[in-house]
Formats: structure tokens, C-alpha cells, sequence
């Protein structure tokens, strides 16, 4: 039973993930390759700051306003461009980040990682089991799920869709286009943060191999795969991508060539869809269509 | 300032290979527009193909070689006429072949270690003679990827300045539609294309597992060595691409002198992400006016 609940722990941390990420790729129409970067941000600083003595409320608000801080930094650069040019540039930032937390080994301890991360402790009850963890999480999805519904919906999100569909006609009609991603860009980017404290406090050693370029790759392919631009596709995509590999263990195959066989499946998944259904399985817009 | 000067002429001999690398991805990129991620893939490929020829098959490295370029033409070719002409005749947008074609990458490298296991596989052979240069000191097999980098670099800039077929390389850039009304073969030429990008990543791929060996899942990096020095050179010109991955060589080898080899990612992409900034056109490509831009 504990093994369902470790999965929906993973499946509500890519969740989270994945519905951020809608706000800029799918509502937003940037496909943007340094996401992992900032779970990776809100991971590490929460880890890093409960260290240095702080309360895990403050732990976790710090590790959101340091990940708010490098979005800030990352959009302001990377938003004054769009399609082929805004990917490579979000990408860059991804390896760099990378780079800073494989090497910067006075802060990050680099490859070696954090250990030991302290259990966070709610009403007095300290989160052990994989069943408390997965109420936790459910607790964080329901917090963080309304919030980015409510945005999707709201003249915001349209604003968002409005510019996707055409720029220049939009700021025709007064849109301030950086202003609105720049905005997007940094709620995604915060929003991260939370699956971020979550993974870190899980798993409860965190190093820079979980928050790759790699990383960054899979939660887009999580989108283009599901689909993007509304409530379905995220959840569609994550179900698939996370339960895939379990789903082959089932069948008996070995976890070694297991991890290898799941890559082929969604690599080719990938080449089909975009031949076949480029908007993805449940989404309403095509994030290639540029 | 010797260890300047020996590490100056590793950073050459990589930058050689690099520009090989970034030659065959950049032309790719220039004339079908094809973000062509799985040129990562096919690296692996050409590496374990390579690597099964020479330590498997007992092959003699010069015919493995030789066999590693021919195959990997024959799958360039193949790769356009299975893959990417059907996305081609339906137009799909280059974004959409971006992904399908990392999507070949992730397949690529993942049947790769479904097959021969996800470890690093070294070819056994006698530490490399090594011969003094003057003030620096080079292996045998550095010189033979130096020559042999320089030679596909010169032989293939020649072939483009000559030989009329490869300016309807550029042409296909610019005008895929016309090619066919000036009775050009398109669909030939975009599948010799995809031959002579293979057969140009080939060549680095042997010459570096022979090096250092193969692993399936190093093609992420050499793909993008090879995309931003296309992007740092510039993606209109021949001698950016070539300029642009010894520039980044050379940067490399400097961080290894004065930092640790463990900041060169920053580095490398720390200038791509200045020169997108600064220069989206890339740095050895003349500025053009704004009328001139299509």
C-alpha cells in the first residue's frame, strides 16, 4: 500500500510541476526548457536555508522568493525574444544553473548533495510514512491547483491565450506583452518552488542529477505529450509519463532495462504525436505551431 | 605560460573536431531548417558502430573508419527519406519537427543502451606515442584527429566553393519551393544533405571514441557543443560555424588554465547566452540592416 502512496506523492509533485509550466508553455505559447531549474532553486534553498537554522514557514518562503529572484532574472533577458531564440536562451540559463549547483561545492556541497533534510512537522506530527506525505501533497495540490485554475480562467489567462494566438494584434489593443509573461514566467517559476520543498523534504537528500537539462526535457514533454493549454492535458501527460515505468515493472520487466524501455516508449510517443496530433493527446493548442 | 601554450594546442585539436561537428550540424540547420537534435543520436550511433567494428569485430581502426563514414551516410540518407521527408510533405512546423526529432534522439540513445548496456565502453590499446612540437607536446592520435579534422573541414569548404550542386545547398535555405521549378531534385538533395551531415559527425565520433571511449549517453553534450558553436558563429556562414566551435575550444582550454575544468559548461554557455543577447546573429556573420532582413 505504501507503494501507491509513494506514487502519488511523485505524481502530485509532477503535477504541480506540469500545471505550473501550462501557465507559460500552454497558456503563454513558450516553450521554455529551464523549468527544472527552478524546482531545482526552490529544492536547494529550502534545504539550504532549513541548514542555516530557519523555520521550515521561513525555509519554504525563502526558497520561493530566491526562485521568484532568478525568474525575475532569467525573463527579464530571455522574454525580449520568442520561439527558436527564447529555447535556446531558457535553455543556456538551465545549464547554467546546472553548472552552479554541480560546482559551487562551498555552497551546494555539489555532487555530493544534501543530506539528511528534516522531516517537516505539521500540527505538532511529524510527516514519516508515504500515506502522511501523500495527504501533504494532496494538501499542496489542493493549495496550488484552485489558485492556478482561478488564473487560467481569469483575464489574466486571457490576456496570456490573447497573446499566444497573436502578438502584435494583441498589443494592438494595449497589452503590455513583456509585462504579461514576465508575469506568467515568475508565478510558474514560484509555483515551482513548492514541489521543489516537497521532493527535497521526501526524499531528504537532494544533488544536482535531478535537476537536469534532462529534467527540464521531461516536464515539456510532459505538455507536449498530454497536451497543453487547459486542465486536462498536464494531468493526461503526467499520468502517463510517471506511471509508464511502473506499469513495465508489472509486466515483469527488469528496473534496469525498465528506465531504458520507458525513454524509447516516450521518445517515439514524441515522433508520433507530432506527426500525427501535434497539440497533444487532450490539449487545445499546438505549442509548435510556430 | 608552457602549460598555456600546451593546453592553447589541445583546445585547437578539440576545436578541430568541434568544427566537424558543428559543419555538419550547421548545414543541416541552414538548408532544410531542421533543428536536427537527433544529430546527437546519431553521434552514439556512429561512436558504437565504430567501437563494434574495431574492438568486437577485430576491424583495423583505418577500415573501421572508413566503414563507420559509409554506413553512416547510408543512415543520414535513410533518416531524411524515412523521418523527416513525411514531415516535410506535411508541412509541419519547424517547432513540431524539433520535438519529433528529439524524440528520435531519446529513442536513438535509449536502443543504443537497451543494447549494449548504459556503461562507458574504451577501446584497450598502448598509451599514444607522444611527439615534442617545439614547446608543446602532442599524442600521436591528437595529431591524426588534428589532420584529419583540418583535411574534412578543407576538403568539404572547397567542395561548396566548386561544385555547383552544393550552392543549391544554400539556394534550398533560402527557396525550398523554387528548387523544383529550376528542376532541381529536392528531395535528393535533402537526403545528401542528411548523408554528408551523418557521414561529417561520424568522423569526430570515431576519432574521439578512440580517445576517450563511448558511452550512450554523451550524445546530449557533443549536440550541443555542436548547436552553439552554430549559433555563437552564426547560422549564415560556413566560417562562423567553423569559427565559432574553435572559438569555444579555445575559451574552454583558458577556463581549464585559469579556473578548473569543472566551469566550462558555464562558460560555454555563458557566451552562447551573450551572444543570442548581443548578436542573434551570430559573431562572424556581417550585421545586416533592418530592410534587409526577410
Amino acid at each position: 500500500m505504501s507503494y501507491v502512496f509513494h506514487l502519488s506523492v511523485i505524481l502530485g509533485i509532477y503535477l504541480a510541476l506540469s500545471y505550473s509550466l501550462n501557465l507559460t508553455m500552454g497558456f503563454g505559447g513558450l516553450l521554455s526548457f529551464c523549468h527544472a531549474a527552478f524546482y531545482g532553486t526552490g529544492a536547494y534553498g529550502y534545504a539550504l536555508l532549513l541548514q542555516t537554522g530557519a523555520s521550515q514557514a521561513g525555509a519554504l518562503a525563502g526558497a520561493i522568493g530566491i526562485t521568484t529572484i532568478l525568474a525575475l532574472l532569467i525573463g527579464v533577458v530571455s522574454l525580449r525574444f520568442r520561439g527558436d531564440i527564447f529555447l535556446f536562451i531558457t535553455l543556456g540559463f538551465q545549464m547554467i544553473v546546472s553548472v552552479v549547483l554541480y560546482n559551487w561545492v562551498e555552497l551546494t556541497n555539489g555532487p555530493y548533495g544534501i543530506a539528511s533534510i528534516p522531516r517537516p512537522e505539521l500540527f505538532g506530527v511529524t510527516m514519516r510514512t508515504p500515506l502522511q506525505y501523500a495527504i501533504l501533497t494532496a494538501a499542496m495540490l489542493a493549495l496550488l491547483l484552485p489558485l492556478l485554475f482561478r488564473l487560467y480562467r481569469s483575464p489574466f489567462g486571457l490576456l496570456l491565450k490573447a497573446l499566444r494566438e497573436d502578438e502584435v494584434a494583441a498589443k494592438s489593443l494595449g497589452i503590455n506583452a513583456h509585462a504579461i509573461f514576465l508575469q506568467a514566467f515568475i508565478i510558474a517559476a514560484a509555483i515551482a518552488a513548492f514541489p521543489g520543498a516537497l521532493y527535497a523534504s521526501y526524499v531528504t537528500y537532494i544533488d544536482p542529477t535531478s535537476f537536469t537539462l534532462k529534467e527540464s526535457i521531461f516536464l515539456a514533454a510532459i505538455l507536449l505529450l498530454g497536451g497543453a493549454g487547459n486542465r486536462k492535458g498536464p494531468l493526461v501527460g503526467a499520468i502517463i509519463m510517471v506511471l509508464l515505468p511502473e506499469a513495465l515493472r508489472f509486466l515483469g520487466m527488469p528496473d534496469a532495462i525498465a528506465h531504458n524501455m520507458r525513454e524509447v516508449i516516450y521518445g517515439l510517443m514524441l515522433i508520433f504525436l507530432m506527426y500525427f496530433r501535434p497539440k497533444g493527446i487532450a490539449g487545445e493548442f499546438r505549442m509548435t505551431q510556430r | 605560460m608552457n602549460l598555456l601554450l600546451q593546453l592553447l594546442a589541445n583546445g585547437l585539436v578539440n576545436g578541430t573536431l568541434f568544427a566537424v561537428l558543428a559543419v555538419g550540424f550547421g548545414l543541416v540547420w541552414r538548408t532544410t531548417n531542421v533543428f536536427h537534435v537527433a544529430y546527437g543520436g546519431l553521434y552514439v550511433g556512429c561512436a558504437y558502430c565504430f567501437h563494434i567494428l574495431v574492438a568486437r569485430l577485430g576491424t583495423p581502426v583505418w577500415c573501421g573508419l572508413l566503414l563507420t563514414v559509409a554506413l553512416a551516410g547510408l543512415a543520414g540518407a535513410l533518416i531524411e527519406i524515412g523521418f523527416y521527408r513525411p514531415f516535410y510533405r506535411k508541412q509541419t512546423s519547424a517547432g513540431a519537427v524539433l520535438i519529433a526529432s528529439l524524440g528520435l534522439f531519446v529513442t536513438l540513445e535509449n536502443m543504443i543502451a537497451l543494447g549494449f548496456g548504459n556503461e562507458l565502453q574504451t577501446l584497450t590499446r598502448a598509451t599514444a606515442p607522444a611527439l615534442q612540437l617545439g614547446l608543446v607536446m602532442l599524442t600521436q592520435l591528437q595529431i591524426v584527429q588534428f589532420v584529419a579534422g583540418v583535411s574534412v573541414i578543407g576538403v568539404f569548404w572547397l567542395l561548396v566553393r566548386r561544385i555547383p550542386i552544393f550552392k543549391a545547398f544554400w539556394a534550398i535555405g533560402d527557396q525550398p519551393e523554387l528548387i523544383s521549378a529550376l528542376g532541381l531534385p529536392l528531395f535528393r538533395l535533402r537526403a545528401l544533405v542528411f548523408a554528408i551531415s551523418t557521414i561529417l559527425v561520424a568522423v569526430p565520433a570515431a576519432l574521439i571514441t578512440l580517445d576517450l571511449g563511448a558511452d550512450p549517453h554523451m550524445g546530449m553534450s557533443y549536440l550541443l557543443v555542436a548547436a552553439v558553436s552554430v549559433l555563437v558563429g552564426g547560422r549564415d556562414s560556413y566560417c562562423g560555424w567553423v569559427g565559432g566551435a574553435v572559438l569555444l575550444a579555445l575559451l574552454q582550454s583558458l577556463v581549464v588554465w585559469k579556473f578548473s575544468a569543472r566551469w566550462i559548461d558555464l562558460v560555454t554557455f555563458g557566451l552562447l547566452v551573450q551572444i543570442l543577447i548581443f548578436r542573434p546573429n551570430g559573431l562572424f556573420v556581417r550585421q545586416r540592416r533592418v530592410e534587409e532582413a526577410t
